[in-house]
């Protein structure tokens, strides 16, 4: 043999010893579920660390999805969107007041039992001023007070104004154990609830482990941890490279990830790999209404709003994987479902746009851009950059707007650059993003109210009277009657040209042999099912 | 009419004899001092340059941090925990404090000490880029010798044309495109790798390949040219007169020739290894620095970008400190710019 071809034998077999000795992944996946993995590991990525998972403190998307697998609800959210039995096995509405009746096996994950006056003190906690929890902002936006009968097994919160949807806002707040609650900091990475996983370690900006509890059966409609599939561990890794969690996923080496990018098309294809959809808002025009800022001219807005080709930018939106977005609400289950915008939002006219602005004295220059008393009008748009349909998607309507005279600076910003922007400097004219929220009155606070300046999250410095009477008047009726007035205050936005739904999306989970469901925006930990 | 002497109003200089000979005594203590010191004021202008260029990233990694739910009072807590509502130049003071008594801070968003998390992260990043540079040395170092060996004299042109043309190829792709391919060949297409993580040695092979090629390619020119001029010295042709085995022709007196321009080559490679992690690491969420700061920049995670940026900073300076010293070692005629 001669001497040049043993080096290269050795490498060979190196690689091959190498490659025996790792994670390489199954040679190919097939279409169809395999028979249940008994006490299997689940593994999902997330893009980045949330840090904390203490629930109180935060109810950014990551922080959620992480703490769901160790904090239950009161209640669920069912496929029709109702709600359903939970930590509650039944409720009472009566009044500005809800009974939930808590069932009597559900414990902490360090055995003790939950009791209705942990409750109390858990929605006492967040609503003391001193702990600043987003959730009562986001949850329970009344003023209210809190009750429990531990004999009787009863929690009751009282909204001090009437509130329809305090069923479901306060059923959806997670129930920290008192463990927790007694000292905070100890919840920052670890878990203190009663929900069907327990953190067991967790590895600052790579991971965290979770671990079964046997003996959960108190989950959304009855779900426990019994059932065939249910992991007996999981692992949420932070891989922010969309790319490289796909390859993972077509190797077999995670179970899922949530993938929003190019990489779907691929992932599409791949045999063996399942998709569960998360539909969202994509692409949404909202326009800066404070004073001194152009579009606090509502005529400009309507011209503005004439300019939008929806089904031209939707398709670029959302790289021709969307629809165009007929309401504001787009998470599923959606609340009020239907279409919200025909017949009130500006239609597409060009020849409408130009005489609005004709009218208002802006007359067109050589360069197209239209002019008034020296100065031009040029608008700031501002998007976040990550995905390259946005930017895209944003330099069409720079286009459209274009063509009836409006110039625009489009400005591409990181995700802390565009809060900044947003949420302290308040310097753009138009935003291009999109709000998700579950129900309709979580959006009220980003379209009306306070600014950020005066402790709120209207950023558009949107006042519309005709919106926030209509959407008082929708979260004090009963949920079941609230639908027509949220769709009559929606309506309200868009014929003023407040808001422009664009595009509906879809933010996808993607699985490799395992299953899921989803509410909302995130995976529910006691639907996921390995299979082998 | 007296005699007029001169005396000298002191003592007499030492003669210029003397000094020199006291330099020469200790070359070494002054020689390494210099280094020493150059490394000090470097690290001290990478620490300000760090700091400076973080808060130039537009954005408030508070809000980013804590969501857009946060209410502002929450906010306005957590930038006043973090010392960001003091000045500047305030804030630049108790940075330098802390860098000096190794507290670099906590991340904004996860809270952890920076500190201890690069204590984790960076020794991961050093399992890449070390073994990368043995395996760059010891590919570069034989290839590069090999092919002068049969290229010399105008010899070998087929040969020198391969070895031109492909490692010029495979300097030019930048490693990142060059984990890219290797994880869309041996993960997608072959499913022979794991396609992310730290996970048994098995997961080091790509990455690792990836860091390796490029670097390997550019030292083994850089050997090849060395090797050419070596081989045609008179010493050479000595040692090839008196009929010396070729082993230890090469390695007695044509390798310890040619290693001078070789490792300060070698070092720059292994600095731009330890910097050129960062986007391999990403490709294959290699639990390193890498990863750490990327997410980092795009947060505006301040603590943790300029925590990564030292180290990364210091390991490089640290590194071309050690191979000026060990220059001086093994070529004396490079410490004379020490000595003056």
């Amino acid at each position: 043999m001669k001497r040049t071809t043993l080096p290269a034998l050795a490498a060979a077999s190196l690689l091959t010893l190498l490659a025996a000795c790792g994670g390489g992944g199954d040679a190919g996946g097939t279409t169809s579920q395999g028979a249940p993995q008994v006490d299997g590991t689940f593994t999902m990525n997330l893009g980045s660390d949330p840090g904390s998972v203490n629930p109180y403190k935060s109810t950014g998307g990551i922080n959620r999805q992480v703490y769901a697998f160790a904090y239950d609800t009161l209640v669920g959210r069912g496929a029709d969107g109702n709600a359903v039995p939970q930590l509650a096995t039944s409720w009472e509405v009566k009044g500005d007041s809800v009974t939930y009746t808590l069932g009597q096996a559900a414990t902490c994950d360090d055995g003790q039992k939950l009791k209705p006056s942990d409750i109390e003190a858990d929605f006492n906690y967040i609503k003391d001023p001193k702990t600043l929890s987003p959730w009562v902002a986001l949850s329970v936006p009344v003023d209210y007070t809190v009750s429990s009968d531990d004999t009787a097994g009863t929690f009751t919160i009282t909204s001090k104004k009437p509130f329809g949807s305090l069923l479901q806002g306060a059923g959806a707040v997670p129930i920290v154990c008192p463990a927790g609650l007694k000292d905070p900091d100890s919840i920052e990475h670890a878990s203190a609830g009663t929900g069907p996983f327990k953190i067991t370690n967790y590895v600052s900006g790579d991971h965290y482990e979770f671990e079964r509890r046997d003996g959960y059966t108190w989950g959304p409609a009855g779900a426990s941890t019994s059932t065939p599939g249910v992991p007996k561990k999981v692992s949420i890794a932070f891989v922010a490279n969309e790319s490289t969690m796909a390859n993972q996923l077509v190797s077999g080496q995670i179970n899922a990830a949530q993938i929003t990018g190019p990489d779907r098309a691929r992932l599409d294809k791949t045999p063996g790999v399942q998709r569960f959809d998360v539909p969202v808002i994509v692409g949404e025009i909202n326009f800066n209404e404070a004073a001194g800022r152009l579009f606090n001219d509502e005529q400009l807005r309507q011209a503005a709003a004439s300019s939008v080709n929806r089904d031209d930018l939707a398709p670029v939106s959302t790289a021709n994987q969307g629809t165009l977005a007929t309401n504001l609400i787009a998470e599923a289950p959606v609340a009020c479902p239907g279409d919200e915008t025909t017949g009130a939002l500006p239609t597409f006219d060009v020849a409408k746009a130009s005489s609005i602005l004709d009218a208002a004295g802006w007359t067109k220059g050589a360069d197209g851009t239209r002019t008034k008393d020296g100065k031009a009008l040029t608008v700031k748009v501002i998007y976040q950059t990550g995905a390259p349909q946005t930017a895209s998607a944003v330099e069409l309507l720079g286009q459209q707007l274009k063509a009836a005279g409006i110039g625009s600076d489009l400005v591409g910003l990181t995700n802390a650059a565009f809060l900044e922007s947003l949420y302290t400097t308040a310097d753009f004219d138009i935003f291009y993003s999109a709000i998700n929220v579950e129900f309709p009155y979580m959006a009220t606070t980003f379209f009306g109210g306070a600014t950020p300046a005066d402790g709120g999250r209207n950023s558009g410095d949107i006042r519309n009277p005709q919106f926030e009477e209509l959407s008082a008047q929708a979260a004090a009726a009963p949920a079941d009657e609230a639908c027509p007035l949220w769709t009559k205050a929606h309506q309200e936005l868009f014929k003023r040209a407040d808001v422009i739904p664009v595009s509906n999306g879809d933010r996808p989970f993607y699985t490799a042999k395992a299953t899921l469901q989803t509410v909302g925006l995130f995976a529910v930990p006691t639907s996921i099912r390995l299979s082998q | 009419m007296s005699a007029t002497t001169l005396e000298p109003a002191g003592p007499l200089p030492a003669p210029a004899v003397d000094r020199a000979a006291r330099r020469t005594r200790r070359p070494w203590v002054r020689f390494v001092a210099s280094r020493v010191l150059r490394l000090v004021v470097s690290l001290l202008v990478l620490v300000t340059a760090t700091f400076v260029m973080v808060h130039l990233i537009p954005g408030d990694p508070v809000q980013a941090a804590l969501g857009e739910q946060a209410t502002p009072q929450l906010v306005e807590l957590r930038r006043h925990e973090l010392g960001l509502d003091q000045p500047l130049p305030l804030q630049y003071v108790h940075y330098l404090r802390g860098v000096v008594t190794g507290d670099l801070g906590s991340s904004i968003v996860t809270e952890a000490p920076v500190a201890d998390l690069l204590g984790t992260r960076f020794p991961n990043t050093l399992r890449l880029a070390l073994p990368a540079f043995v395996l760059v040395i010891l590919i570069a170092l034989p290839l590069g010798l090999l092919t002068a060996v049969r290229t010399r004299g105008g010899r070998g042109r087929v040969t020198r044309g391969v070895f031109v043309n492909v490692t010029g190829f495979f300097n030019s792709v930048p490693d990142y495109v060059m984990a890219t391919v290797l994880s869309v060949i041996f993960v997608v297409g072959l499913r022979l790798f794991p396609a992310a993580g730290l996970s048994g040695p098995s997961s080091y092979v790509l990455p690792v390949a990836a860091l390796v090629v490029g670097p390997a390619a550019s030292l083994s020119r850089i050997v090849r040219v060395e090797a050419l001029k070596v081989l045609d010295t008179e010493y050479v042709r000595a040692a090839k007169s008196r009929r010396l085995p070729r082993r230890l022709l090469y390695l007695r007196h044509v390798l310890p020739n040619m290693m001078t321009a070789s490792l300060t080559f070698g070092a720059m490679i292994l600095s731009g290894l330890v910097a050129g992690t960062v986007l391999v690491e990403n490709v294959f969420g290699w639990p390193g620095v890498g990863t750490v700061i990327s997410q980092a920049v795009i947060q505006k995670d301040f603590p943790l970008v300029q925590g990564v940026l030292l180290v990364l900073g210091a390991a490089v300076l640290l590194l071309n400190m050690l191979v000026d010293v060990m220059l001086g070692v093994l070529d004396p005629r490079s410490r004379i710019g020490g000595l003056e």
